[in-house]
Formats: C-alpha cells, sequence, structure tokens
C-alpha cells in the first residue's frame, strides 16, 4: 500500500538546519499493523506527517496504493487525505465546541455526504465504539478514555484504507489504553492498514510489525508475527 | 455545512461569555451611536420635502459687496415678488411671507400670546402644500383681515377645531381678524413653520431697500432655476442694484429643499443646520462602528492561540481554508446579528433623552418597519463580513502540523497590524478629546465674552398695546421707584435674537458731501436711557438727551465699526439720511460714537450700527429694565404689578438679554452635548477593547509571569512589562492625533467671527486624559496578574 524509498526531510531555520528524514525506505503493506519506534528526535512524527500527507519530502519517493504523492500540492494532498486516511492523535483532538455527534460527523462533512446519509453512518461507528449514549455530550464531559474512543471513531467513519494513529494511549491510563489498542487491532482485523508511533513497547506488541528509527533512518525491522 | 458553523459560533460565543459582552457590548454601541445619527441626518435631509412641488420651489436671496460693506440677505423686499412673476414667465407664482403678524390674540375670554404668525400672499397655498382641515385653500387669504389657524392653535382658542372657521378673533387694539381656514400643523422638518397665517393685502408695497420678507417662487415644470438665475443680472440692474446704487450686486434662487441645511444668510427665517454638521455626524458615526469593529478584528485575532489546535484539527479532517474562512465569517456574523438586536433595544431606550438633546421628534420607525427591519439585518451582515474578514483570513492560513501543535507560526505581520489598529482606535479617540475640550472652551467663551454692554442683568419685554407705548415716561417713573430697578430704558426691538436687520442709509463724508452709494447698517432704535441702562460705553460725543426735541428728530448716535468702515476722522457733525421707499426720508447729525457692542450672537462679526430715537410712541415697543439680580424674583414680581396698572389685558413676557444670546448658540450647544457623548462612547468602545487585549496578553503570559515572580520580580516590575507596550501605543497615538485635531478644530472655529486661540495646553490635557484612561484599562489586568501567586500558574502549566 505504501511504498516509501530514499524520503529526505530537512527543516532550516536561519542558523541550523536539521535533518529529519535521511533518505528513509519503507514499504507497508495493505492490512498490515505497523509500530514505528525511537527515541525522541529520531524522526517518528515526521514520517507520520509525511505518511498522512500533512507534510510533503524534500525528496525522494512516496508511492500511495501505486500513486506517486511525493511532490502532490496542499489541494491534491488535503483531498487524498481526506477520502483515505483517518488519524489518532496522543491528545485526542477533539474539538470543544462540538458534541459527540458532531465531531465524528466533521469528516463526512467535509467530504460532502448528505445529511441522512451522515447520521447513518456516525450512529453505525458510534455504536460500534460503543459510545452512543454520550452522543449528545460535549468532550469536556468525557473521560480521556472515552474521548479517544470518539477519536478512534472519527477516523473510521469515513472508511479509510488507512489509520495513522500517534501515540494514542500516551494520556490514559493502562486499563484505558488497552481498551484502544484493542479497538485499534479489531479495526485491522477488518482490513484497515495501521501505522502507529509509538514510545510503549507493551503497545508496539499488539502490531505485526515494529520499525525501529534512529537519526532519520530506518535501523531495525522486527516481524512479530 | 452552514448548520455547522451556526453551532459552533453560537457555543463559542457562550463559553468566552466576557469576550461574547465585550464584543456584542461594543458593536452593539457602535451601530446604536450609528442608527441614531442616522435618523438625525435623515431627518434633516429630508426638511421641507412633504411639500408636492417641492422641487420647483426656491427662494430669493441676495448679496451685495461695495466698499466698507458687504450683504448676505434672506430678506428681500415688497416689490421683488410682483417684479419677478411679470418679468419671467417661467415664474408661476410669486409671495411673499413677513414674519411679523404675532401678538396677543384674544377670543371671547382667552387670551394667548402667538409670536409665530405671518402674513402671507394669498396664493401662497398654490406653493406650499399645508392640507386644509377646515375651509378652502384657494379663498382662505383672499380677503383682508384674515386669518388661517394651525389645528394646534384652533384647539388652543376654540377648543374643537372645527369651531373656528368663520369665527373672529381679536389682536392688539380689537383688531379683528376673522378665521377663514384651519390647517394641519407644520411638520418638525420645515424652514418655515408657524401657528398661524393673515392675509397680506394684496396691493402691499414697500421701498426696495426695505429688506423685510422672504421671497418665494414656484417655477414651471421643467424650469430650470439655474438658467432663470443667469437672466437676473439684466433684472437686477433695472431695479433693487440701481436703487441701492452699488457696484457688485447678485440674486441667488435658493432651492427650498437646499435651504435648511445650506442656507446661513442674514434674516433667515429659523436656525438653520448645515452640511458641515452633517458631514462632521456622519464621520463620528462611521467612526465609532469602525472603533467596535477594530475592537472585533483585534480580540479575534490575539485570541486565535486557543483556536489554531481547532484550525489544525479541521484541515487535517478535510477542511479547506475556505471552509474556514467561513466558519469565522460565520461566527462574526452571529456576534453582529446579536448585536443588532442589543442595538434595537438601546436605541428604542435612548431615542427620547437623544431627541432632547438634538431638539428633534425622531421615532425609530421613521422608515417604515419593514424597511427598518431588513436594513438593520442587512447592515449587520454587511459589518459582520467586514469585521470577520481579516480574522477568517489570519486563521485559516495556519499551517496544519504546528497549529496540532498549538504553534501560531510566524504572526509578526499580524502583531504589527493589530497594533496599528489599536494606534488607529486611539487616534479617533484622542482626536475627539481634543475635540470636545476644545468646543466646550468655546462655549464658555461665547457665553462669557464682553459683548460691549451689561447682559447679565438687564430684561426685555414687549409692549403688546400701542396704547400702553405712549405711557412708557410714567412706566419708568413708577419702576423707578422700588430700589430693585437701577434703570429703564426702551428700545424699538429686543437684541440677542439675531433679528435686527440691516437698512440702506447714506453717510456724508470727509469734506462735506454725501456718499453716492447708501451702506447697508444696522438700526436700533433707543430712548436716551438705553446706553447707560445697558452700560454701553460712549468713546465720542455723547448720549441722546431726553429733555431734547431736536434729539428726538434729529440725532444718530453710531458704533465704532461704522466710524472706521467709513474712514471718519471727525464722526460728530456728520450726517446720515434715511430713505424708506421714497416716502420717508430723514436726516440726522452724529452726535456721538459707543463702542461696538454686539446686538446678534458671537458667530456674526459686529456690524456697522445707527441708534436713532424713536421719533413716534408706537415704535417704543420694548421695555429693557436693568434689575438688582440679588433679588431676582422679587423685581419681576413688581415689575409685573406696575405694568398691570397700564396693561391690564396683555401678560408681561420677560427675556433676559443673556438668555436671548445664549438661544443662539443652542445649535452649538447640542453639538457640544452631542460631540462629549459620543466622545465618551468611543472612549468606552476603545478601552472595552484595551480591557479585552490586556486580558488576554496576561493570560498568554501567566506562566512567564510565575517565573519571573518565582525569581524575584516585583509587583511593579510585572505591571509595568505588561503595561508600557500598551501605553507606547497611545503615546504613538496620541502624536499623531494631535495635528490632526489642530486641522478639524480650526475648520470648525471658522465658523465663529471670535473664537479662542487653540493655544497647546488643550492638547497636553487631551494626552494626559488618553493616558489615564488607557493606563486604568490595562492595569486591572496587569496587576492583577502580577500579584497572582506564581505557584497556581506554574503547577497549571
Amino acid at each position: 500500500m505504501i511504498k516509501i524509498k530514499d524520503l529526505e526531510k530537512i527543516y532550516r531555520t536561519e542558523d541550523v538546519e536539521t535533518v529529519a528524514l535521511n533518505k528513509l525506505s519503507v514499504h507497508v503493506a495493505e492490512g498490515e499493523f505497523v509500530a514505528i519506534m525511537g527515541p525522541s528526535g529520531c524522526g517518528k512524527s515526521t514520517l507520520l506527517n509525511i505518511l498522512g500527507l500533512l507534510d510533503d519530502p524534500d525528496s525522494g519517493s512516496f508511492l500511495f496504493n501505486g500513486i506517486e504523492v511525493a511532490h502532490f500540492n496542499e489541494r491534491k494532498r488535503a483531498d487524498l487525505r481526506k477520502r483515505n486516511i483517518g488519524f489518532v492523535f496522543q491528545s485526542f483532538n477533539l474539538i470543544d465546541e462540538l458534541t459527540v455527534f458532531e465531531n465524528v460527523e466533521l469528516p463526512l462533512i467535509y467530504l460532502g455526504i448528505k445529511a441522512p446519509e451522515r447520521k447513518e453512518r456516525v450512529e453505525k461507528v458510534l455504536d460500534k465504539m460503543q459510545i452512543m449514549h454520550r452522543r449528545n455530550h460535549y468532550p469536556q464531559q468525557l473521560s480521556g478514555g472515552q474521548q479517544q474512543r470518539v477519536a478512534v471513531a472519527r477516523a473510521v467513519v469515513n472508511n479509510p484504507k488507512l489509520i495513522l494513529a500517534d501515540e494514542p494511549t500516551g494520556n490514559l491510563d493502562s486499563s484505558n489504553g488497552n481498551e484502544v489498542m484493542q479497538l485499534l487491532t479489531d479495526l485491522n482485523e477488518q482490513g484497515t492498514t495501521i501505522i502507529m508511533v509509538t514510545h510503549s513497547e507493551h503497545d508496539a506488541r499488539y502490531s505485526h510489525r515494529i520499525v525501529r528509527m534512529l537519526d532519520g533512518q530506518t535501523v531495525t525491522e522486527n516481524i512479530l508475527v | 455545512m452552514l448548520k455547522n458553523y451556526f453551532k459552533t459560533a453560537l457555543r463559542n460565543l457562550f463559553r468566552n461569555k466576557t469576550y461574547a459582552v465585550i464584543n456584542i457590548g461594543g458593536i452593539a454601541i457602535g451601530l446604536t451611536a450609528f442608527w441614531l445619527i442616522t435618523l438625525y441626518i435623515a431627518d434633516d435631509l429630508s426638511y421641507d420635502r412633504f411639500h408636492k412641488n417641492a422641487d420647483r420651489i426656491v427662494r430669493v436671496a441676495h448679496h451685495s459687496k461695495w466698499d466698507g460693506g458687504e450683504l448676505h440677505l434672506a430678506a428681500t423686499s415688497a416689490p421683488f415678488a410682483p417684479a419677478l412673476k411679470s418679468a419671467y414667465p417661467e415664474i408661476e407664482e410669486a409671495i411673499r411671507i413677513i414674519s411679523e403678524g404675532g401678538g396677543v390674540i384674544s377670543y371671547n375670554k382667552k387670551a394667548i400670546k402667538a409670536n409665530d404668525i405671518f402674513f402671507a400672499d394669498a396664493n401662497i397655498f398654490n406653493v406650499f402644500t399645508h392640507p386644509f382641515l377646515y375651509g378652502d385653500a384657494k379663498t382662505a387669504l383672499t380677503k383682508p383681515e384674515a386669518i388661517v389657524l394651525t389645528e394646534t392653535l384652533a384647539r388652543k382658542l376654540f377648543g374643537n377645531p372645527g369651531n373656528a372657521l368663520n369665527q373672529t378673533i381679536f389682536f392688539e387694539n380689537n383688531y379683528p381678524n376673522q378665521v377663514t381656514g384651519v390647517i394641519a400643523d407644520i411638520p418638525e422638518n420645515a424652514h418655515l413653520r408657524f401657528s398661524a397665517l393673515r392675509s397680506l393685502p394684496a396691493n402691499y408695497t414697500g421701498g426696495w431697500q426695505d429688506f423685510n420678507l422672504l421671497t418665494y417662487l414656484l417655477l414651471s415644470e421643467g424650469a430650470d432655476y439655474k438658467k432663470l438665475e443667469t437672466k437676473l443680472p439684466l433684472f437686477a440692474a433695472k431695479t433693487i442694484q440701481k436703487e441701492m446704487g452699488v457696484g457688485e450686486y447678485r440674486m441667488e434662487l435658493q432651492p427650498l429643499t437646499s435651504i435648511h441645511l445650506h442656507s446661513d444668510l442674514q434674516g433667515e427665517i429659523s436656525a438653520n443646520s448645515s452640511m458641515s454638521r452633517i458631514y462632521i455626524f456622519i464621520a463620528i458615526a462611521a467612526l465609532i462602528l469602525i472603533i467596535a469593529l477594530i475592537n472585533y478584528m483585534n480580540l479575534s485575532t490575539a485570541r486565535s492561540s486557543i483556536r489554531v489546535k481547532e484550525v489544525g484539527m479541521r484541515k487535517v479532517l478535510g477542511s479547506g481554508r475556505r471552509h474556514l474562512i467561513a466558519l469565522f465569517i460565520t461566527e462574526a456574523l452571529v456576534m453582529t446579528l446579536f448585536a443588532a438586536l442589543v442595538s434595537f433595544f438601546l436605541v428604542s431606550f435612548l431615542l427620547p433623552f437623544f431627541n432632547q438633546l438634538a431638539n428633534k421628534n425622531l421615532t425609530i420607525w421613521r422608515f417604515g418597519a419593514w424597511f427598518t427591519i431588513i436594513t438593520l439585518l442587512g447592515f449587520a451582515i454587511i459589518t459582520g463580513v467586514i469585521s470577520g474578514t481579516y480574522p477568517a483570513f489570519f486563521l485559516s492560513r495556519f499551517k496544519t502540523i504546528p497549529a496540532l501543535k498549538g504553534q501560531l507560526g510566524n504572526i509578526s505581520n499580524n502583531i504589527l497590524f493589530r497594533k496599528s489598529l489599536v494606534v488607529f482606535q486611539f487616534v479617533v479617540t484622542v482626536v475627539m478629546i481634543i475635540g470636545s475640550l476644545i468646543i466646550y472652551r468655546q462655549m464658555q467663551y461665547t457665553s462669557n465674552a464682553d459683548l460691549g454692554f451689561n447682559k447679565d442683568q438687564v430684561l426685555s419685554f414687549h409692549i403688546d398695546d400701542r396704547n400702553v407705548r405712549s405711557q412708557v415716561g410714567a412706566i419708568k417713573t413708577q419702576l423707578l421707584q422700588n430700589p430693585l430697578i437701577q434703570n429703564v430704558a426702551v428700545a424699538g426691538n429686543p437684541i440677542g435674537n439675531n433679528d435686527l436687520g440691516a437698512h440702506g442709509f447714506t453717510f456724508e463724508k470727509e469734506g462735506g458731501s454725501f456718499l453716492p452709494t447708501t451702506k447697508m447698517a444696522q438700526e436700533l432704535m433707543v430712548d436716551a436711557d438705553y446706553i447707560p441702562a445697558l452700560g454701553i460705553r460712549l468713546v465720542k460725543g455723547r448720549n441722546f438727551l431726553a429733555s431734547n426735541n431736536a434729539d428726538k428728530y434729529g440725532a444718530a448716535v453710531v458704533n465704532e465699526t461704522l466710524v472706521k468702515e467709513l474712514g471718519w476722522k471727525q464722526p460728530i457733525g456728520k450726517r446720515v439720511r434715511f430713505d424708506y421707499g421714497k416716502k420717508e426720508t430723514g436726516e440726522r447729525t452724529i452726535v456721538g460714537v459707543v463702542k461696538d457692542f454686539h446686538t446678534y450672537s458671537l458667530q456674526h462679526k459686529v456690524e456697522p450700527m445707527v441708534l436713532l430715537m424713536p421719533p413716534a410712541a408706537s415704535m417704543e415697543d420694548n421695555l429693557y429694565v436693568k434689575i438688582n439680580t440679588a433679588k431676582t424674583t422679587e423685581a419681576l414680581a413688581f415689575i409685573e404689578k406696575v405694568y398691570k396698572q397700564f396693561d391690564k389685558a396683555n401678560p408681561v413676557e420677560f427675556n433676559f438679554l443673556d438668555k436671548n444670546f445664549a438661544k443662539q448658540y443652542v445649535a452649538e450647544q447640542k453639538q457640544e452635548q452631542l460631540s462629549l457623548i459620543f466622545t465618551l462612547l468611543a472612549v468606552f468602545i476603545a478601552c472595552l477593547g484595551l480591557f479585552g487585549l490586556a486580558a488576554f496578553t496576561a493570560q498568554q503570559r501567566v506562566k512567564e509571569i510565575g517565573v519571573r515572580k518565582v525569581l524575584g520580580a516585583t509587583v511593579a516590575s510585572i505591571t509595568i512589562m505588561l503595561g508600557k507596550d500598551f501605553i507606547k501605543l497611545v503615546c504613538l497615538s496620541i502624536l499623531i492625533a494631535t495635528p490632526i485635531a489642530w486641522y478639524a478644530m480650526n475648520k470648525w472655529l471658522e465658523d465663529f467671527a471670535y473664537r479662542i486661540d487653540i493655544g497647546w495646553a488643550v492638547f497636553v490635557i487631551a494626552g494626559l486624559m488618553a493616558m489615564f484612561i488607557a493606563l486604568t484599562t490595562v492595569s486591572f489586568h496587569a496587576i492583577r496578574a502580577a500579584i497572582a501567586n506564581p505557584i497556581k500558574s506554574l503547577r497549571t502549566e
């Protein structure tokens, strides 16, 4: 599904040049669950941003489902992103002014889906995440675990091919964290490709493969299953 | 999508109540001020438009210039109307109106004083539109001694206006007038307002130079008044200009609908407004609204750090920039729609007070309910789009990844823009403060200026009954028996009402011969007691002698301005001739020169003046009494008691001279009060914005403040740190505002013939006031942040 070859990303300020990704190459097959690990500053978040089409590399190749997207402009990236990719963040990033239902509905609004279909799909996914009973609550009224379940619901409501999770359990206790990891595993079993950035060895064991990074490059890959 | 935007906007509003109140409050006040001023301006612009023929009616005015004098007069004389009508076929109707038809009206046992009664030609109702409730417009004023009452006056006299028709009412000396019609009250927005019209004899005439009436023309359909104006020099050369013997003379045709806002001549029938006042009000209204909108823009962009993550997340989820722009503009729209609703209630509540201040009768539904509501909504929408556009573009351009981390990126341009907006707000505020201070000082100056006579102790009242006028000597003697009465005099007119008018005189020049042309001068008929009673100073020669009949028919006193304009080295003994339509001529010899004294308010320069003794008792119709003001009430009671012995029928209406003059400044005083109120509003709104910004800045820097305190910073140093950026901006505002205010107020002061020197003190005071206001506003949050416990702020972080 994803083929990255010799990807480079350099951050430049007036005084400093930082090589975030140093000719990195990695493949992710469809239906895989891959964990990316590494120390702070190794380039994990940069890689995730590029995988999520939030940022573009300075050089190298990035094939997404066979399409070269490395030098897509912002509009093309946004279009591809909203149709194919869902995001789960460490700090949930729910919008406080919107209810649970409205938060999950938002990606469908941006896709131009009509209201009746939106309602049906949102209710289905809320039910699946077992958060339907809180549909009219606001994020501030939910626990951390519940908020992350809403974030996962939002990430899957547009039936994405790929879910990117950035430290999804970072702000959760172990019980809630396990719950979220189980959710992701279930989604993966249903066919969704998942790439997860994590510091947690425990969480990484839910994946099929662990890719370890250092200084902008992959150093090892461990296949777990 | 729109539903989502509205929901987000509303919920944002309720979550952040302080900022919602600041924004909605500020915009609502701005909209309210704008609305009130719009009603005021619309009323002023609507004057005289209710006449069906408004577009075809013009008033005749004239201008002239000669050595040592000039004339710009709304008043013309009797021959103008008939002569113009017969000379120009495009003049369908020509009418004359004389304002001296008032007096005390009696009917049965009722006596009502009505000074606002005019004489008019019978065809006045062919020109002006005054709906008849009773009677026939075609014939109402065709007979002599006919009178048409307005509904209110008819009600006062007859109870039911329907009872008025064909009744006979009486003016002084039992002079009868038959009521031939009752018309609707004259609307407020008319430059010509009266409570009744009396018939002018069809053969009424007078001298060409007897400028004592107003001439109006109704032009035929399609006639161009400007084209007619170009023909008038020929007419003038054969008539009035020849009579006056002046080289420079011009007649002007003033469109009826332009009089109220564009005419400022001598002899105006009522106090007009001016376009410059309208422009000033428009500018004030626009500026107040702009200040409120700037607040919104500033606060929205300043608070962008609160929204940045949301912006990032929406972009991740697929929102394009245009969706975000639409979202933020919707938020601004929701704000302004709420503000419009609040403004509706504010206007409804404030309108009665505003009407009192502005001396108008405005209603909120002036333009009709639907039109008002639709305009208000439309205006709110436009305001919302304008105020929301910059924040929308600013907030929507945050890059996705930094936004997700809560980073704003490089916003130095925005910070600079925000600072410019604050500077702009305070420039406007400081200019308005300076303006208000200068207006106040000018008003104080005009109230307290030396008018050349003692206005504070002198009152005047009109002797209505002609018979009583011949007993003036006896009245004086009786009044002077009381020590509260210090002096009594008579004159032909009260002064201070700006209505003395001017006449043409022929003056002797050095060498003995008379000047070939007449010179316009004010004429005041006074007795020998007048000059001492008013404390007017004699600089040369002597006063009139009461005992001397020769003075009554042969003496004149002039003022310094006349002497200067004529270039007289030795004025005493010079002769002056006056000419009233060749039927009455007179010659007087100058016996004295008085120091200039003001008979008009200080908007007008002192004009040349000739004082003559009244040749007939009928002209001694204004009694001037100088009283001991320590016991005013007693003195007034005594005067009334004495006067009643001579005139049982007519009431005494006292007019203190200082109040007469003060009335001439009503328009400027209203302007002073209105400008003060709007200045306060502008200051309040600007402070609201500064308050919000200061609150936000303090909140943003709470961690920094905590760290600084732990490291040893004092409350004072932190307060200064938080406040100094704002204070720098206010200082810059003061520097920019000063030359703008100086220029604008100099222009305003040009309307006054006698004015203050602006000086530098007012700028310093205004600057200090602005600084004090800004400091007070900012320091509330600065001090609060500075005294907060650092442990709390650091723990939270």
